[in-house]
């Protein structure tokens, strides 16, 4: 339990996927195989039966640390949670006794079974012995608030790395099982190498570029796409039946049951690479919009009513040949589900609206790609408010929020970022933080609005959820304009213009 | 008729006008006793400081080398105008101390910042029976129950072994006086090589320069290599993060040692090491019990709260009125 509760602390605190594998492959490799058959069991969704309510627990844990009810609300206050001040107000035990995580999730499943008084009476039991830091497990286990904090993709890539395999082995492994905390480690990963599965190919990385004149383009050799900037995914048929293995190792059958379905068209020797859009009537729907469907494990039927999904075929995922009896061209197959997809010759007037992949036809053995991306814009923007910590890759770094004028001469955020701004700048701001803050909410400090900055942004998107109804892409810092007034800065029907 | 109170709670801070002198006063007088050399207990602008023999280095580099300070052992009695002044032993800090008043048949301690668990590095606490014991109680809530420091430094160990592992830089901020001192100490002795930013780096040479017991750490600088600096902890006041020679040491994992380190919303998703130089709830009620006190004043911190807690427990408890140190929005640990 102890080696569990430290790498669930890990995990929690790390926004790095690279860190969480780690700690992943750490535990995995070291802990016996009990330990390991729960914790998968736990991360991959199983719960411990709940049998106390929040105000249960923290109406037991009051009498046990003889704490009253209005000390108690008080110490809530200080922690903005019911559960935090629980975990911490408890008396540290004076003999810790460890337990096995397999041998805990036995007691709770116990638990279930007593009733009130006795469960109170156990609940007691284990809190004289536990240690404090595995608590906050403990009470999340018992309320029923416990959430596994990884992806299943992070998973995959862990235990592939320990078994030496493909993550996609791993996922065809491990899909369909009930893994339950008593499940046999041995028995988990059986199949693992007796299944034949193919490997799915590289996700590749294409070359970006702003302008036509950054690439000598023959007339003839190349062709243009146009890039919906969906999710990129492979199809892949293995044990049966159809795969959608996304780029951050994940299958998404669950979320895409009709994807799997209108594969079932396409032919079963090769690996087919592409992106998944939304189109609802003739418009494509921004990922960010549908990334709902990708995020949930499973999908409400408006959700798929409202964000129908079709699978386009790339022209640079060409099928792994050991795996492909026939290499079949982009424009011989056309999506899946859905059979408009323009393959057309882009000309420069019509790059603006989308990216673009450029491919040189001319090459059949390694076919070039170049993504030809919008020139980014330039906004002058107001410093509105910083957040002092904000976490970014697992270090604490200020950030920056910028606004423009709205028609009623007010600011409205548009843009937040932590890029592009020198440790000297950085202090220098500070410093000004620290003298003009008008507001503070938690680490969000709002400052006078005096300072202008040329902000370089991607480009624009519509975001009703932010105040100003739009949402920079990407945004940099340039450079502090000193010699710019705030009330010269830009205006957002100024911005509205590049949506 | 009532006798006037052996110390009075006014604007200026503590103040005891039988012996005419205030203690850790927050504007300019004439005699101020220092508790100890922490910025919001040891201000410049007095005419006269008297502190601990210990604190005098601290107030000399604190607050310029000219100011007039008398430096006094442990358990020394002096005397203003027939009052008793001695300090004893708070624990919180080198040189830090409790101050005891005492006049005629009453007597008033007043603890200053304190912890009663000793940390290897201070002289530790030590219960001073009196009648009115006025008490900080910035961690005085029952969330704030402290690991010991043992288990702290088990965690910064293997914190920093992964970090090395990584190939990143581990950064501790902590207060230059207090908190700095400790984690050397205790660092050294478990064999993890440090680095000291600045402002830690002058501190320690001067508390090393006046005898006391702290190991040597090298001082930081530009010129030293990644390489050497993943190997090691470099130590950092909580000011200087934003330095311009920080983006050289990328990738870094930075935490905090501090008592509010225990809250989640402190840590704000990244780490830190709840390492305190106070009381925590547990410690606050021994020293409140030892202390044997008829009448508590409670100040800095959850006041109101504890001191209302200290009544159901059937203290007589109440907040220190009008001090100014209420307002401070951080306590200097």
């Amino acid at each position: 339990m102890k080696a569990f509760s430290q790498l669930y602390k890990k995990v929690k605190s790390s926004v790095s996927p690279h860190r969480k594998k780690e700690v992943l492959k750490q535990f995995f490799s070291v802990e016996k195989e009990e330990e390991c058959a729960a914790a998968l069991a736990l991360f991959f969704g199983y719960k411990p039966p709940g049998c106390v309510t929040g105000s249960q627990l923290s109406e037991w844990a009051c009498e046990f640390a003889e704490i009253p009810g209005w000390l108690f609300l008080e110490s809530q206050a200080i922690t903005n949670s019911e559960m935090e001040a629980v975990n911490l107000m408890l008396p540290r035990p004076e003999v810790i006794q460890e337990r096995s995580l397999s041998e805990l999730l036995q007691e709770i499943r116990k638990l279930k079974k007593l009733d009130l008084e006795d469960r109170k009476a156990m609940i007691w039991r284990i809190w004289r012995q536990m240690h404090p830091m595995q608590r906050p497990l403990f009470h999340a286990w018992i309320t029923g608030g416990f959430r596994g904090e990884i992806s299943s993709g992070i998973l995959h890539t862990a235990l592939a790395e320990i078994f030496n395999v493909h993550p996609f082995q791993v996922a065809c492994c491990l899909y369909g099982q009930k893994i339950q905390d008593t499940s046999d480690w041995k028995e988990i990963f059986k199949e693992l190498y007796t299944q034949s599965v193919p490997n799915p190919v590289e996700f590749s990385v294409v070359p970006r570029i702003q302008s036509f004149g950054e690439m000598d383009f023959p007339e003839t050799d190349w062709r243009a796409f146009k890039m919906w900037k969906g999710l990129p995914v492979q199809l892949i048929y293995a044990k049966g039946r159809w795969w959608i293995w996304s780029e951050s190792a994940r299958a998404l059958n669950e979320q895409m049951p009709e994807i799997e379905t209108a594969a079932e068209a396409l032919p079963k020797e090769c690996i087919w690479g592409g992106e998944i859009i939304s189109i609802c009537g003739e418009k494509v729907i921004p990922y960010t919009e549908w990334k709902s469907r990708v995020e949930r494990k499973k999908n409400t039927r408006q959700q798929v009513a409202e964000f129908p999904l079709y699978f386009l075929l790339h022209p640079r995922h060409i099928p792994d040949v050991s795996f492909s009896s026939s290499v079949l061209m982009p424009e011989e197959i056309q999506a899946a589900g859905r059979n408009d997809q323009t393959i057309w010759v882009a000309g420069e007037s019509e790059w603006k609206d989308a990216g673009i992949l450029f491919q040189q036809i001319s090459r059949t053995d390694n076919f070039l790609y170049w993504e030809l991306v919008p020139v980014p814009v330039r906004i002058f923007a107001v410093l509105m408010h910083v957040e002092l910590t904000a976490a970014i890759s697992g270090k604490m770094t200020p950030e920056f929020s910028f606004g423009v004028w709205n028609m009623h001469n007010t600011l409205v955020p548009v843009a937040k970022t932590h890029l592009g701004i020198s440790a000297r700048e950085q202090k220098e701001l500070l410093d000004f933080v620290k003298k003009n803050t008008v507001e503070k909410r938690g680490p969000v400090r709002v400052v006078q609005p005096e300072l202008v900055f040329e902000i370089e942004v991607a480009g624009f998107r519509k975001n009703t959820r932010k105040k100003s109804g739009i949402e920079a892409l990407s945004p940099v810092i340039l450079r502090w304009n000193r010699d710019i007034l705030a009330i010269q800065a830009m205006r957002l029907h100024e911005l509205q213009r590049f949506l | 008729m009532l006798r006037k109170p052996l110390i009075e709670f006014t604007k200026a801070g503590l103040y005891c006008p039988a012996g005419d002198f205030y203690i850790d006063p927050v504007r300019a007088v004439k005699r101020a006793v220092i508790t100890h050399g922490h910025s919001d207990h040891a201000r410049s602008g007095h005419e006269q400081y008297l502190c601990h023999t210990d604190s005098v280095a601290i107030l000399r580099l604190r607050l310029g080398r000219k100011i007039s300070v008398q430096g006094i052992p442990y358990d020394e009695k002096i005397r203003y105008n027939g009052v008793e002044i001695s300090l004893h032993p708070a624990g919180h800090i080198i040189g830090s101390a409790m101050v005891r008043v005492a006049f005629r048949d009453e007597i008033w301690v007043i603890s200053g910042d304190y912890k009663t668990t000793p940390d290897g590095l201070t002289v530790p606490w030590q219960p001073v029976k009196c009648h009115h014991f006025i008490t900080e109680s910035t961690f005085g809530m029952p969330v704030f129950r402290f690991p010991p420091a043992s288990e702290i430094l088990a965690d910064i160990k293997i914190w920093q072994e992964e970090n090395r592992k990584s190939g990143r830089t581990s950064i501790i901020t902590g207060y230059s006086l207090g908190k700095a001192q400790r984690l050397v100490k205790s660092l050294h002795e478990m064999g993890i090589p440090l680095y000291l930013h600045d402002s830690i780096y002058e501190m320690n040479e001067t508390l090393r320069a006046a005898g006391q017991p702290i190991p040597y750490a090298p001082r930081v600088h530009p010129d030293i290599p990644a390489a050497s600096l993943s190997e090691a902890i470099l130590l950092m006041a909580p000011s200087a993060q934003a330095q311009t020679w920080m983006e050289q040491l990328s990738p870094v994992s930075s935490a905090m040692a501090s008592g509010w380190m225990a809250l989640e919303r402190r840590r704000n998703g990244g780490f830190g090491f709840p390492m305190s130089d106070h009381c925590d709830w547990d410690e606050l009620h021994t020293a409140v019990r030892e202390t044997a006190a008829e009448q508590i004043y409670v100040t800095h911190g959850y006041s109101k709260i504890f001191a209302k807690w200290l009544c159901e427990k059937g203290y007589q408890a109440s907040t220190v009125e009008g001090n100014s140190y209420e307002s401070l929005e951080e306590i200097e640990e």
